[in-house]
């Protein structure tokens, strides 16, 4: 007997999905920048960023995080730092190097997010309270809201 | 929110927020500023990444489809505890037949040149049979007396 014709005819009937593609290109041409701009800020090689967005927004997880998410912008922000931080790590590429900004705070922050610092490591860097850190960070935010 | 806290930092900050409201109302405010920020800090990629992303969507679909519509291999049949099991070496320029061939293609061999010989005990056999019969013919041709002409 033909195995190869009986396997052929018992395989399972597959199409392709082109919703779940259309759904991750509008996701991409929504939150594209915002994810750009974080891996940027963490990987600010161009052509290696790139290739973290395109990870990010192929990624197969993305989906099934983002129907158990409440907020896709910061749903997006994380998967977008988590994945640049990975490929940092992987790549053994250098800890960017952010301008000096002017508010502690903004510093608190940067060291936090981009450059994956622990709230201890961070309260020991700049000889504050571990709650300070925290507190620095929703100031942070506070201040960018308009009043 | 944007993954900086250690678990046992979520843990309590997700306790925290289930008893207190204020709290709840303070992480939202804080999500507003978040997206906010995030924003302001956004940086449109080239259009190139959008072609690239559709194939990578388009490759990945694609080889999706090939594994779910491979045939599965056929399982091999577990080998009895004193039985040869056949291992194929793969050299594409060699192939291997099962042993009766070789008995096959000696008693092809062997008779072939049986053949060989009895064909040329036949041709030379019947070349000197020619050859005598051609030496009886002239030899008649001599002892027979030629006709009287007119």
């Amino acid at each position: 007997m033909n195995t190869s014709v009986m396997n052929l005819s018992t395989s399972k009937s597959v199409t392709l999905n082109p919703v779940s593609n259309d759904s991750r290109l509008l996701l991409y041409e929504q939150y594209g920048a915002v994810a750009y701009g974080v891996i940027l800020q963490i990987i600010p090689q161009p052509q290696q960023a790139q290739e973290v967005l395109v990870e990010l927004f192929a990624s197969p997880e993305l989906q099934a995080k983002l129907s158990a998410s409440a907020n896709t912008t910061c749903l997006i922000v994380r998967l977008a730092r988590l994945k640049a931080l990975h490929h940092r790590q992987q790549q053994q590429l250098p800890v960017s190097v952010l301008p000096e900004p002017a508010k502690q705070s903004e510093l608190i922050f940067n060291l936090l997010f981009y450059q994956n610092q622990t709230p201890d490591a961070v309260a020991d860097r700049l000889q504050i309270q571990r709650s300070a850190v925290f507190g620095a960070v929703r100031e942070f935010f506070a201040h960018i809201l308009p009043s | 929110m944007l993954g900086v806290l250690s678990d046992d930092d979520r843990k309590e900050a997700e306790h925290l927020l289930t008893t207190d409201p204020d709290l709840a109302l303070q992480l939202e405010e804080l999500e507003v500023g978040m997206e906010q920020y995030f924003l302001q800090n956004a940086v449109p990629p080239p259009p190139s990444i959008k072609t690239a992303l559709q194939h990578r969507l388009v490759g990945a679909e694609i080889q999706k489809w090939e594994e779910q519509s491979m045939p599965e291999p056929p399982r091999p049949e577990p080998a009895r505890s004193n039985e040869f099991v056949d291992v194929e070496v793969g050299d594409p320029s060699h192939i291997r037949v099962h042993k009766y061939w070789r008995a096959a293609f000696i008693a092809v061999f062997v008779l072939s040149k049986i053949f060989l010989a009895f064909g040329l005990y036949q041709y030379f056999k019947s070349n000197s049979l020619e050859q005598e019969i051609e030496r009886l013919k002239a030899t008649q041709q001599v002892t027979s007396p030629l006709p009287q002409g007119r």
